[in-house]
């Protein structure tokens, strides 16, 4: 087997907040012991709620924020022990699209322009290739020349997401993180969006690391699947089974939310009751224990590890053991 | 059948711009019995939003309204203005996408709570306190009596949405418009809010017409459903027929467009295209443009055509089989 494109061990993130003469600090631990690795090629999913921790995993892993403990290692490669010089090769192979297109878009470059000064950036190709090239890549996404030379504010929100898609795999990218990319997007814009996401994924043979709130998408774009809850992941395993057959009850009541555009009886029992804790002041033991109706004393005492059960998948729950 | 709470017949509403009138709603047909929850559904833009605040007639001095709006017998669009006063909220009230931004940020829950329960009785002081930790508590707000005095950004975006949902229910209205009140939300969050509306109908026979881009939201709370493009229904239904066998082309391909959660699809069905601008709209059925059913006969607007009982559509094209001339 060959090593994992990117791997993840028990990586940190915690940010210091307030602290002034009289105010007390406080510590925010968004990410708390994340381990898992992606295998060059797949599409790997990361989903939770709002505030769990997903995004602030994303910039982690790309080093945007510096890891507070644990170690991020991309292709055999120590990103925490590397410098700037040493980033920018990798800052090529790794590249990564938000949610919100309008705010990654120079709005004073036209589309086109922005492309190639990604290639530019990197030189790649003297400027009449950078050009050609970048006009080819909007091709791809769907974008025309005309389209190409207009300014982000003249486009329409799917418009834009692919341009910053066709900035980022321009660069013939290894590792494609997408933070949320199709939220800000209509019902039928997205699914434009998304069909191109798949088609691109397969010919460019990029690696993804999809995070999303969607668990619908989620199943449709990936292989694997990751669910963060309160900073941690809960489980983790193959698509079908996490959704089908979800072992954690934090999984189980996520999946039991999304509504189903097939009329049918709610089983009411199955709604999770309360919201989730602040990262501020988390809940000891397992932090999904507040709102478990199965939650025991265990549960309330002791976090539980993220253990493999019998059908190969990860779950951190005591009582899956 | 329950008597209708709702008509409105042919509402329209265009807003007057230096450039031109811009035709908003064009048309539009929907009807809410009492005790009846009704999924007005679409994509951004398509006059969602603007029906509710139409119904409200909270449109501003640019607009003009055209058509009939009738709430148990009476006339909203020939109501002065005294008599919209006491129908908003009373009668007829509205949640919205982002609670926090309807609620007073410098005034506790409780206060603003207490103010709604005034406004439709004369009971302050304590009566008034110990209402507004009863509804609190009615809405499955945890810890309600420490809710009172917390601050809106106290709370969180479920907690905020079920204040405003106290203070709808405060005066007792017989119709809610929930502008997507739960897009905005987690998930799990979402699930608890849907069941509240849904207990709502069933403990105090309220009517809703819950707006949602969420085919999935409609599916699991609505008795009957419309969907809304360009600012005209081009099919409505109760949600067990459309969903079964949805008719136009256009709600076919918002149900294709969307994965699932409970299995695997292919390849998603992604209809070509944009919404049009409202200032740019196709002559004709606004759907032609993107519809792979489309003929030279969609250039005509396509007249409303009764499927069955209580269920319609607008489109020359139908799916399962052309519609009769």
């Amino acid at each position: 087997m060959t090593a994992p494109l990117l791997q993840l061990d028990e990586l940190r993130l915690h940010f210091d907040i307030g602290g002034g003469l009289f105010a007390r600090r406080h510590r925010i631990q968004a990410v708390d012991g994340v381990s898992f690795s992606l295998e060059a090629g797949e599409a790997f999913g990361l989903v939770g709620e709002s505030g769990c921790g997903k995004s602030s995993l994303a910039k982690a892993i790309l080093h945007l924020h510096r890891p507070s403990g644990g170690k991020v290692a991309f292709d055999g490669t120590d990103l925490g022990a590397l410098g700037p010089e040493q980033w920018r090769p990798l800052r090529r192979r790794i590249q990564y699209v938000f949610q919100d297109p309008l705010a990654a878009l120079d709005p004073r470059m036209t589309v086109v322009d922005q492309v190639a000064e990604a290639l530019a950036i990197h030189g790649i190709g003297d400027r009449a290739a950078q050009q050609a090239r970048a006009f080819s890549q909007l091709e791809l996404v769907g974008l025309s020349h005309e389209q190409g030379r207009k300014y982000p504010h003249a486009l329409s929100g799917g418009q834009r997401q692919r341009a910053v898609l066709a900035r980022a795999l321009v660069l013939e990218p290894d590792l494609l993180i997408c933070d949320e990319p199709l939220s800000a997007l209509d019902v039928s814009i997205q699914a434009q969006v998304v069909n191109l996401l798949v088609e691109l994924r397969e010919r460019l043979k990029v690696t993804l690391l999809f995070i999303s709130h969607d668990l619908s998408l989620v199943r449709h774009l990936c292989s694997r699947v990751a669910v963060m809850y309160s900073s941690r992941i809960v489980e983790l395993g193959h698509a079908d089974a996490l959704f089908d057959r979800p072992r954690h009850p934090y999984t189980r009541a996520l999946v039991a939310a999304i509504p189903v555009p097939e009329p049918r009886e709610r089983e009411p029992e199955l709604i999770a009751s309360g919201e989730p804790p602040s990262l501020l002041n988390p809940p000891p033991g397992c932090r999904f224990h507040t709102r478990c109706p199965a939650a025991t004393a265990q549960c309330r005492a002791e976090a539980p590890p993220l253990i493999p059960l019998a059908d190969g998948r990860l779950a951190a729950c005591h009582l899956e053991r | 059948m329950q008597p209708a709470l709702l008509e409105v017949r042919d509402l329209t509403l265009s807003f007057l711009t230096p450039a031109g009138p811009i035709s908003i709603l064009r048309g539009v047909d929907l009807t809410i019995s009492e005790g009846e929850i009704v999924g007005l559904v679409g994509e951004s833009g398509s006059g969602k939003s603007l029906t509710c605040l139409s119904l409200l007639r909270l449109l501003g001095e640019r607009a003009r309204l055209g058509g009939r709006i009738s709430f148990l017998g009476r006339d909203i669009g020939a109501l002065a203005e005294h008599e919209l006063v006491a129908l908003r909220g009373r009668e007829i009230a509205m949640i919205v996408q982002e609670p926090q931004s309807a609620l007073n940020p410098v005034q506790t829950v409780g206060r603003q709570l207490v103010e709604a329960i005034g406004l439709s009785a004369a009971n302050g002081g304590a009566r008034g306190h110990d209402r507004a930790e009863q509804l609190l508590r009615d809405v499955g707000l945890p810890d309600p009596k420490a809710r009172l005095s917390a601050y809106p950004h106290e709370l969180s975006g479920g907690q905020a949405q079920r204040v405003l949902i106290a203070m709808m229910l405060a005066r007792g209205p017989k119709l809610l418009l929930a502008d997507e009140p739960t897009t905005a939300l987690d998930v799990t969050v979402q699930a608890q809010i849907l069941a509240l509306l849904r207990r709502l109908r069933r403990d105090h026979g309220m009517a809703i017409l819950l707006v949602t881009h969420d085919l999935g939201v409609v599916a699991e709370t609505c008795d009957r459903v419309a969907v809304m493009y360009c600012g005209r229904i081009v099919e409505s239904g109760p949600v067990g027929a459309i969903f079964r066998a949805p008719r136009h082309p256009y709600t076919v391909g918002l149900l294709g467009a969307r994965p699932r959660i409970d299995h695997r699809v292919a390849k998603l069905v992604a209809m070509d295209g944009v919404v049009p601008d409202p200032r740019d709209l196709p002559p004709g059925c606004s759907f032609a443009p993107r519809c792979q059913r489309a003929s030279a006969r969609c250039a005509q607007v396509p007249p409303w055509q009764v499927d069955a009982v209580d269920r319609g559509f607008a489109c020359h094209h139908p799916v399962g089989g052309d519609a009769t001339p």
